[in-house]
């Protein structure tokens, strides 16, 4: 009698969401959103001895090309990226933001309202962007769900692990500061600020998706990435990404993007709340849980239970089956809360 | 697969045929019925648990059953994985006195009642316990642990190490300890436990588990529609019924209960939480005692209560080692036993629940001889002191002959909240 | 408005007719093999005093072990509720009564009372007879002493033996086993009365309050368990008058109550 109901809501929405996010960052520009159009924020632009640089350079380079689009430049917490060269309705990298304006030694007065707007959305909503808009956790989701369906095995990352991971997203967001700092001393010779000027895109997993996904006809070459070491790097991440068929969410435990946005996890206004009484500890949260994080199984002193590894998917309050028990609070209003299926 | 039990002497099993059991069974069981029936309403099916809990229909029919049968003992046991291997799982804990006594030829006076009575059926050769061909024993404490070791001489037994807490570390064993054990099931059963009947099986528990929530959303809705002995009748049942009638006959139970909602009105009754060792039919002496004298018992959370039908098994996917995996967590991580270290999540439990049937008074259930659970009532005692819910304590075992004191306890406790 | 309560014990059926509040009539029979016919016996002896007939009483409420056995009776409240509303009629010159310890023939209780006199919390003996009248019943005939004068003899010792045992049976092969050894009377005696303090200490632990304390009961006229309990709890208890006829008083209060809710 109840087989049209929906049984996890929140997971239902947040596929929708991730669906329409996706296309609207991959594949925006094949929908015909004029981008320029849609901009509210100043468009920051390089200096001009900058752009004689990079025109000089050899063509085709994806990430330095003389063809880099003035994009939408609205830098939502998201990735989307200057790797969807002809399309892309957002260029939203955080980091790609971060690393750039430092390369370019930006005045501050152009990038406050950036920042501003970053601030906003991040102490609103968290790392919400992982769970909902993210399209590299859309792909991820969807490599495991192909796993799923084929029936095959999900694997675990150890706890050590995942700790050794969450240190390694810290080494990559604290190396993208200094490379970008290093590729802004002009006493370098370009040669050499060149190889280490958009760390963050070079080491990105990305860029062997979006260009065969995102650009058409493709038109991806690798050659003008020779920067050996980020490329190995960069390989590297994207064979983590493609684990998630196996360990879900693999990419989202190193992620910079998503670590940035961590710290504002904790005391953002989108929040998860626990009722530790009707908690009966059964652990159908952690087994639910894409990162498989334990913190909100093991909290049963605080109702606070907002914490840093925490992509706000919400399955936790999906799967939950005690009434009541855990809830999303948005500005001190109840969103959705747990309940028990029949 | 590890074996545990080596076995070095076999000896004997001692057996002894004590006439007249099944009538003392019977007689024990409408006592408590009649007790039952004097309730003002009760839904209308009921007789059909009144029937199962009796035994005799469902012992002939499990007598004709050619598949494999297997007994259990406590609320860890995965009954997924009995199902899964297409055979039986029957719960052997006793709560019946005469079983005692025989016991009590062989073992000393001071041993846990439970044991003693469950093993009583063994040493007399009846009930369901002789039809079982292996028996399935957890080690929460120390009488079932040596209970294992008695046992290994009727039949076979394997055994579950229950870890002694619930970190990452013992969870990690206890899923071992779930994997030997489906090993086990399948050499015995000589069927593959394949993840196709993991999954179905699952679900069929599942459902077990859903329908027997909304029993206790509606009951929480208003506890009055159902009486606490009844509907632990109705959990109890599911420990020997055959599943699926379960399920159709408590579902048919849901329906009807909750057309009556709107015409039954909530009266003054006191709401009682009933807590502590396990309650098992046919000792409902305090149950009966509690609510003839016009209490009602609202929620408990007995391991052979709620506990039992309470917790849930949700895998995240239907693959073989997320599946065990769940089963496994589903078993420990929700269990409020006293076996454990420290085992705030029962205190927990018991607080939430009186919040949410808002309960009057706590009566707390001290097995005699259950030194986990006796322990335990000192601090629940001191918390709920602090919370100024009033507890009372009845210490008591299976035998009638302390009726009357526990009766001006309770009264004298219900008196004390009537005020 | 004429009422009755009767308390009917395991050792004595106590029986008290009120008359607007003030006792009129009070009798105590011996409960032995029949508990109905001491009831009827205490109840026929009290109004034989006044001149009244089983007619004349409005209401009666029968409380004790046997509370459900009398024919006669109108309500059975338990015999803690009907203590406590005894008790806090009776009062105490050491303050409101906190804690009420009964020491009963079959049972003994601790009884914790709220601010008006409401019960708080309570506390029995297990279900066997140690630390209870029918201790002191059984200890008394194996020393061939009478138990009323128990109290005093145990005053008088200086040096009291320890008992061990919990158990009435086993209590009682211990003693005999003090007398073989030609222990001092006066010391075994006052040993017994020790042990039963020592219990009923333990169960005032359990209930938690330990200022002005109220003890009745048969046992409360033992002056030595009196005693032995106030050196243990370091605070005076206060007895009253007759002590065995606080909870059949309790009772006939609840009658005059009950009579003004019909």
């Amino acid at each position: 009698m109840e087989k049209n109901k929906i049984r996890r809501p929140m997971t239902f929405l947040r596929r929708i969401s991730q669906i329409l996010c996706f296309i609207l960052i991959v594949f925006g520009a094949f929908l015909g959103i004029k981008k320029q159009n849609l901009s509210f924020l100043p468009f920051i632009e390089a200096p001009l001895e900058y752009k004689e640089q990079l025109k000089s350079e050899e063509k085709g380079a994806v990430i330095l090309g003389p063809a880099y689009p003035q994009a939408f430049d609205t830098y939502l917490p998201v990735k989307s990226c200057r790797f969807l060269r002809q399309v892309g309705t957002f260029r939203a990298c955080f980091m790609h933001f971060v690393s750039e304006s430092i390369s370019w030694l930006t005045p501050p007065r152009l990038l406050f309202s950036h920042i501003l707007l970053f601030l906003i959305l991040a102490v609103l909503l968290g790392r919400f962007w992982c769970g909902w808009v993210c399209p590299l956790g859309f792909i991820q989701d969807i490599l495991n769900i192909i796993r799923k369906n084929f029936k095959l095995r999900r694997f675990f990352f150890s706890e050590k692990f995942k700790k050794t991971l969450r240190n390694l997203g810290y080494l990559l967001f604290i190396s993208i500061i200094i490379l970008s700092l290093l590729s802004a001393i002009p006493k370098l010779p370009w040669s050499v600020r060149k190889q280490v000027y958009l760390s963050v895109c070079q080491m990105c997993p990305v860029r062997f998706i979006f260009p065969y996904i995102g650009n058409w006809p493709i038109k991806h070459n690798f050659s003008p990435f020779g920067y050996g070491i980020f490329t190995m790097i960069s390989i590297a991440f994207f064979l983590l990404l493609l684990v998630s068929f196996f360990i879900k969410r693999s990419w989202c435990r190193v992620c910079p993007s998503g670590l940035l946005l961590s710290f504002f996890n904790k005391g953002s206004f989108l929040a998860k709340r626990k009722e530790p009484l009707k908690c009966t500890r059964c652990g159908i949260c952690v087994g639910v849980c894409p990162l498989d994080n334990k913190e909100v199984y093991l909290q049963k002193k605080k109702k606070n239970i907002d914490f840093a590894s925490c992509i706000h998917c919400f399955r936790c309050i999906d799967f939950c089956p005690e009434k009541n028990c855990l809830k999303v609070y948005f500005l001190g209003k109840t969103l959705f809360r747990s309940k028990f299926k029949r | 697969m590890k074996e545990i039990l080596e076995r070095r002497y076999t000896l004997t099993p001692f057996k002894k045929e004590i006439k007249g059991l099944k009538d003392a069974f019977r007689r024990a069981s409408l006592r408590n019925l009649d007790s039952m029936r004097k309730r003002g309403f009760r839904p209308k099916n009921i007789s059909y648990y009144e029937e199962v809990i009796l035994g005799e229909k469902r012992y002939e029919e499990l007598k004709g059953f050619s598949g494999r049968i297997i007994g259990y003992f406590c609320t860890f046991i995965p009954q997924e994985l009995i199902y899964a291997a297409r055979a039986i799982p029957i719960r052997l804990c006793s709560g019946f006195y005469d079983t005692v006594l025989v016991c009590e030829e062989i073992l000393a006076k001071d041993i846990c009642p439970l044991v003693k009575s469950s093993f009583g059926f063994k040493i007399s050769a009846s009930s369901y316990f002789e039809l079982c061909d292996a028996v399935i024993l957890p080690t929460p404490c120390d009488p079932k642990k040596k209970l294992i070791e008695i046992l290994s001489d009727y039949l076979p037994v394997w055994v579950l190490k229950i870890p002694q807490d619930k970190t990452s570390s013992s969870k990690e064993i206890w899923l071992e300890e779930i994997k030997s054990l489906k090993e086990r099931i399948e050499d015995f059963t000589k069927t593959k436990l394949t993840r196709q009947r993991l999954e179905e099986t699952i679900k069929l528990i599942h459902k077990r588990q859903t329908l027997f929530r909304q029993l206790y959303e509606i009951r929480r809705a208003n506890p009055y529609l159902m009486g606490g002995r009844d509907f632990l009748l109705v959990i109890q049942t599911s420990f020997y019924d055959d599943i699926e009638r379960w399920i159709d006959k408590t579902e048919e139970l849901c329906k009807q209960l909750s057309k009556e909602k709107t015409h039954f009105k909530t009266d003054e009754k006191i709401k009682i939480l009933v807590t502590g060792s396990p309650i098992i039919w046919p000792n409902f002496k305090l149950l009966n005692i509690i609510e003839d004298l016009g209490a009602e018992i609202v929620c408990d959370d007995l391991c052979s209560g709620t506990q039992s039908l309470y917790n849930l098994v949700e895998p995240d996917e239907p693959t073989t080692d997320v599946m065990l995996g769940a089963i496994a967590d589903g078993y420990l991580l929700s269990s409020v036993c006293p076996c454990f270290i420290e085992n705030n999540d029962r205190i927990d439990r018991v607080l939430n629940l009186i919040e949410e049937f808002r309960v009057g008074g706590v009566i707390y259930h001290s097995l005699r001889l259950c030194q986990l659970y006796e322990i335990e009532s000192h601090r629940l005692r001191l918390i709920l002191k602090e919370k100024k819910i009033p507890m009372l304590t009845i210490h008591t075992d299976y035998s009638q002959e302390d009726t009357e004191q526990i009766k001006t306890r309770v009264e004298a406790f219900l008196e004390m909240l009537k005020r | 408005m004429i009422v009755c309560g009767i308390d009917i014990g395991s050792v004595a059926t106590k029986t008290v007719i009120l008359k607007d509040r003030d006792i009129i009539s009070k009798s105590l029979a011996l409960t032995k093999a029949s508990p109905k016919l001491a009831a009827e016996e205490a109840l026929s002896k009290a109004l034989r005093q006044i001149n009244l007939s089983e007619k004349d009483i409005s209401y009666i409420v029968s409380t004790g072990y046997g509370r459900r056995i009398i024919e006669f009776g109108d309500r059975t409240v338990t015999e803690i509720t009907c203590c406590g509303r005894g008790a806090t009629q009776i009062g105490s010159p050491l303050g409101k009564i906190q804690t009420i310890i009964d020491l009963g023939g079959q049972d003994s209780k601790v009884i914790s009372l709220d601010e008006e006199g409401g019960i708080l919390d309570f506390v029995m003996n297990d279900k066997c007879s140690a630390g209870t009248g029918r201790f002191l019943e059984v200890m008394a005939s194996v020393l061939e002493e009478r138990i009323g004068d128990l109290g005093e003899i145990a005053l008088r010792s200086n040096n009291p033996v320890r008992i061990n045992s919990t158990c009435t049976v086993f209590s009682e092969s211990e003693v005999i086993s003090l007398i073989a050894q030609g222990r001092n009377k006066e010391d075994i005696i006052s040993g017994i009365c020790a042990s039963i303090a020592e219990r009923i200490a333990g169960m005032i632990t359990q209930v938690g309050k330990k200022e002005s304390i109220f003890f009745c009961g048969g046992g409360a006229r033992n002056r030595g368990i009196h005693r032995f309990l106030e050196d243990k709890l370091g605070v005076e208890l206060y007895v009253p008058q007759e002590p065995e006829f606080v909870i059949a008083l309790g009772a006939s209060l609840i009658a005059i109550e009950s009579l003004k809710k019909i």
